[in-house]
């Protein structure tokens, strides 16, 4: 079942880590901890997206959701009064339901995504992608791309009506 | 794309909302003088009439951008209907909101936002669409609940709302990758094509369940409710009122088009997950609001309950049953505001919530008795109230579609289950009304109505009954609009 070819191989190592650093992030005790899993995962996410060919999407998620996000994280937490060096409990008396959810769930998806069969595309994607998903947000799918900017604008406003003072 | 050839008239109520909200949010910031703040309000109002005007003038409508919006009778239908709600929002805010936030013109502003994310949602008909949409009427609905973040309950409001909605997006988004995976498109229009092929396929089945998980929340279908109890009760009274009946109506809106417009040849996979659905929220929903005694909690659990009946005219679905489902989103929607209508005026004089504290409403202000005696009597479904009829046509519909197919005769449990719990809800609507008309006011100070909200109160209670007495209209307007996608 498990095939080790030059593709697969890298797929496995990132699998592994983007696994095993999900679980650390909802497990550690140390919140500056759980965000540099966080970066790391997000690390593993852009490797997949290079191995899928999307090179430009794998350069957006270490732009904004390395840098950004997980910097806006780490500053959230240091200037959060007495957050930084705390050691907080992550799981409440009802972990042991929602682990048996999620592997019920991880063999819902796992089953079904097996069983199903798939149509495996000939065409591999075109050579530069930037050019093309430019041009699709800009022609069939600008309108979702100016609902966004809306969103945008509600977010901004509702983020200062609920922050200041 | 050739530009020249899109037509933007299809877009003008959208635009007209848009528009007016941009103008309130600048206005807002020129003028500085805290007693204009009402006038935004009544700006508002006007943006929505006109935006309601220019749905009328939409004719047979059309798509755009090769199908991912879609102007049809459905989405004109479900548009007139929220712009409505919107106007009687607004006239039952102007007084609410008044003295109580330092930000009253972004209140007006975000809730047009609200509105307009809504009326995106019923024409969107590509999944990318959908889900920006989606999020953009949560994330303002978010910011709504919370708006009085100084009190702890709104502020729960929107928290638990924030993280219950996150993390019905991410499901949802997950449900939408695997269609995407399976048919390589993204508009409903090419996926019902390429669908059309399967007799069954498991991830099919699996992303029905994540989209209808994504969807179910907006309507407040159980088990997807958890929310739904605690941001109706701290959020703004108002604010509850729009999420009472504005989300539901979008939510149903896209659940039709996704589920019976997109998926409709292959409705094996989906209709088990529609009966579930309806079921639990039928059950869960009335047993639940029986020990409430906060009765905008009351009102969240049976708004659960009728999310639940009119889940049965999908998971039947017939054309006489997909129209029973408008016709009840209209006459539910009628209905609920007027019952939020008198509690916004009975709350924001007396600040008491819970349901005991109606005791002798009849004495203190007969009209507000007489409106929430009406509301509640449609909700339960008595006749000749709105709630009677669009009751009779879904469970109707049901009881006729399992008659004439031997095969789905199994269909006749949900009306027989329908009307068991029908009954058991009119046990906890005349809890209400037994406080206001027998037990002896505590305090007898008459409560006033102020103007607009009566206005609005006047609307939505005469709407009520006009439904019920004369329904040929609006059942063939339901009628129409189902016929763009069944």
């Amino acid at each position: 079942m498990i095939e080790l070819t030059a593709q697969t191989i890298p797929f496995y190592i990132l699998a592994v880590i983007a696994v095993i650093s999900a679980l650390a992030v909802v497990s550690l005790k140390n919140l500056v901890h759980s965000v540099l899993f966080l970066a790391l995962f997000f690390f593993c996410m852009a490797g997949f997206y290079i191995l899928l060919k999307a090179e430009f999407l794998a350069a957006v998620q270490i732009f904004v959701y390395v840098g950004g996000i997980t910097v806006l994280f780490l500053f959230l937490i240091m200037l959060t009064f007495k957050v930084a060096d705390k050691r907080l409990r992550q799981t409440n008396e009802q972990w042991l339901i929602a682990f048996v959810m999620v592997i019920l769930f991880g063999w819902l998806l796992v089953t079904g995504l097996s069983e199903t069969n798939w149509e495996i595309a000939e065409w591999s994607g075109p050579e530069k992608t930037i050019p093309v998903i430019g041009k699709l947000l800009l022609t069939t799918y600008i309108f979702p791309f100016e609902v966004v900017s809306v969103v945008l604008l509600a977010a901004l406003i509702g983020a200062i009506v609920i922050a200041r003072k | 794309m050739n530009w020249a050839f899109i037509d933007w008239t299809l877009l003008a109520p959208e635009i007209i909302v848009l528009i007016t909200a941009l103008l309130i949010f600048g206005l807002d910031l020129i003028w500085g003088d805290e007693s204009e703040r009402e006038t935004l309000g009544w700006l508002g109002i006007l943006g929505l009439i006109f935006a309601f005007y220019a749905t009328l003038a939409l004719g047979q409508g059309g798509e755009l951008f090769n199908h991912i919006y879609v102007v049809d009778s459905l989405s004109i239908f479900s548009k007139q209907i929220l712009l409505g709600i919107g106007v009687l929002i607004i006239l039952a805010s102007l007084d609410y909101i008044k003295g109580a936030t330092k930000y009253e013109g972004e209140y007006y502003g975000l809730l047009l936002l609200a509105i307009l994310a809504m009326m995106l949602i019923s024409s969107a008909a590509e999944l990318i669409t959908i889900f920006i949409c989606l999020e953009f009427a949560t994330l303002t609905c978010i910011i709504l609940s919370a708006y009085f973040k100084h009190e702890p309950k709104s502020t729960e409001a929107g928290l638990k709302y924030l993280l219950v909605g996150l993390l019905s997006a991410v499901v949802l988004l997950y449900g939408i990758s695997l269609v995407y995976g399976l048919t390589g498109t993204t508009t409903l229009y090419q996926i019902g094509g390429s669908i059309r092929k399967y007799a069954f396929q498991p991830v099919l089945f699996i992303s029905c369940i994540f989209l209808a998980a994504g969807f179910g929340f907006k309507i407040a279908a159980v088990p997807f409710h958890t929310w739904a109890p605690d941001t109706y009760e701290g959020a703004p009274t108002p604010i509850t009122a729009f999420l009472a009946t504005a989300s539901k109506v979008a939510g149903f809106v896209i659940l039709l088009r996704f589920f019976v417009g997109g998926l409709g040849d292959i409705e094996g996979h989906w209709i088990g997950i529609m009966v579930t659905l309806a079921v639990l929220s039928m059950s869960i929903g009335n047993l639940s609001a029986i020990p409430q005694t906060d009765i905008k909690r009351m009102l969240a659990y049976s708004s659960i309950a009728h999310a639940g009946y009119i889940l049965i005219g999908l998971a039947v679905l017939s054309r006489e049953s997909l129209t029973a489902v408008l016709f009840y989103l209209l006459a539910y929607a009628a209905a609920n505001l007027g019952a939020f209508l008198v509690i916004i005026a009975f709350s924001k004089w007396t600040d008491l919530h819970n349901i005991s504290d109606y005791a002798g409403l009849s004495k203190r202000s007969p009209l507000l008795a007489l409106s929430m005696l009406l509301a509640l009597m449609s909700m339960a479904g008595i006749p000749p109230l709105g709630g009677f009829i669009g009751k009779f046509y879904i469970f109707a519909g049901a009881v006729s579609e399992a008659v004439s197919d031997p095969e789905r005769l199994w269909l006749i449990g949900l009306p027989v289950w329908g009307v068991i719990f029908s009954i058991v809800s009119v046990y906890y609507y005349f809890g209400v009304i037994k406080a206001m008309y027998l037990v002896e006011p505590v305090d007898t100070q008459p409560i006033p109505i102020p103007v607009p909200l009566g206005l609005a109160l006047l609307i939505a209670i005469l709407l009520t009954l006009l439904i019920g007495i004369y329904p040929g209209p609006f059942l063939a307007l339901s009628e129409s609009a189902i016929q763009s996608i069944f």
